[in-house]
């Protein structure tokens, strides 16, 4: 009986000491601006809540057996899948976002690195188009088309 | 359904074709590239071409350059409707009337780009898209590729009410107003099929012209028979999920 509350103790002490070093973690990440701010809420707002409950053990049973849940460890189980797919689901959002930036990005570099080319293109650069393709400089002249289709 | 509407046009063939751009996306084109290009200058020598060279590992960019008005080059690759996007945010900056894609592989023959682009010039659509008989010994899949184009036949005229033989073509030739939709609405990777519902729901007006395609004239096609059902499982998808979207009301 001693020793089974001895345990309980135990575990206990090791879950607060476990959630107070995930949230500094997360604190110090931030700090040092590896994460921002936007990310660590919800981060932050797990950490705290694992800290509560080691600390409230008795509310966080309560809780479970409101919920219907006969073993509260399972609580836990099931809280922490919830919170991973919903972080992945977000991060999908992002990385979707992120890439259509990126694509919009390379696209407008790519069209200015042509413009600018264009722009600075000397008269020798000209000639030497003219005379290996002098089908390819009239486009502005409006000419050719001799051949109908 | 065939209106060339060449003939009996007040400017007849005659009509040039200024301020029109040909968008030319190309991925390790080398090969056939520069045959491609000349076969462009000497049929319609009176468009701009921009080739838009997708992030290639081979000579693509510098093949193009002798040959090509402009040459855009990707810092990498983009896929297939990343490329042709790039083209058409090219041309709405710089204000071409009309644009038509022509791919660089040398599939799409340019003897057919004045026929595409000439309900488009004429103002009568807004879209026009080059459907390919399929002819025997045309495509080494030709069955799977067939059967594809059934599925997204059936499917789009399930979800426009009307049929569109050939979704699966790129070669499109497209007025200013659908440059300006598509500078901003384009499917990143097998961007045709998707393309077309986007365009019907916008209210653009789509004429298919029937052309002959012939067999790619080098390197090889993004679709690989192992993506093919990515392809279609993305595809169908695409296409779904853009009927759930509130049409962009671009047109009255």
């Amino acid at each position: 009986m001693v020793n089974a509350e001895v345990d309980v103790f135990r575990i206990q002490l090791i879950s607060m000491l476990g959630s107070v070093v995930a949230l500094l973690a997360i604190l110090e990440l931030v700090r040092r601006r590896r994460l921002r701010e936007e990310y660590c809420l919800a981060w932050i707002a797990a950490a705290i809540i694992l800290v509560f409950f080691s600390v409230r053990r008795d509310l966080f049973e309560r809780l479970a057996w409101t919920l219907g849940i006969d073993y509260p460890p399972s609580l836990l189980v099931l809280g922490t899948i919830i919170f991973g797919l919903i972080i992945s689901v977000h991060f999908s959002v992002k990385i979707s976002l992120l890439e259509r930036r990126v694509t919009l990005l390379a696209q407008e570099l790519g069209i200015l690195k042509e413009k600018m080319a264009a722009n600075s293109s000397s008269s020798e650069e000209q000639q030497i188009i003219d005379v290996a393709a002098p089908w390819a400089v009239p486009r502005s002249l409006g000419l050719g088309s001799s051949d109908d289709a | 359904m065939i209106q060339t509407s060449s003939q009996g046009h007040p400017l007849g063939t005659k009509h040039l074709h200024p301020n029109v751009l040909i968008i030319i996306p190309a991925y390790n084109e080398e090969e056939c590239l520069a045959s491609l290009l000349r076969e462009i200058r000497t049929e319609v020598p009176d468009c701009d071409i921009v080739v838009v060279d997708d992030g290639s590992t081979d000579r693509t960019s510098s093949v193009a350059r002798p040959l090509a008005s402009y040459v855009i080059q990707l810092p990498f690759n983009l896929g297939i409707g990343g490329a042709v996007q790039t083209g058409f945010r090219f041309a709405r900056s710089k204000g071409y009337r009309a644009a038509i894609q022509v791919d660089g592989d040398g599939q799409h023959p340019p003897c057919h780009v004045r026929r595409l682009l000439q309900p488009v010039l004429d103002g009568e659509v807004d879209v026009t898209v080059g459907s390919r008989f399929v002819t025997k010994g045309n495509y080494r899949a030709p069955l799977a590729r067939r059967a594809g184009i059934t599925v997204f036949r059936v499917l789009n005229s399930l979800l426009l009410r009307r049929a569109i033989t050939d979704c699966t073509s790129g070669f499109r030739a497209y007025s200013r107003r659908a440059i300006e939709f598509l500078a901003e609405n384009y499917p990143i990777d097998y961007p045709e099929p998707e393309s077309i519902v986007a365009l019907a729901r916008a209210g653009f007006r789509i004429r298919e012209i029937p052309v002959d395609m012939r067999v790619r004239q080098g390197g090889s096609s993004s679709i690989t028979a192992f993506r093919s059902v990515y392809y279609m499982v993305k595809v169908v998808l695409a296409i779904l999920v853009e009927m759930l979207r509130r049409p962009k009301a671009v047109l009255p």
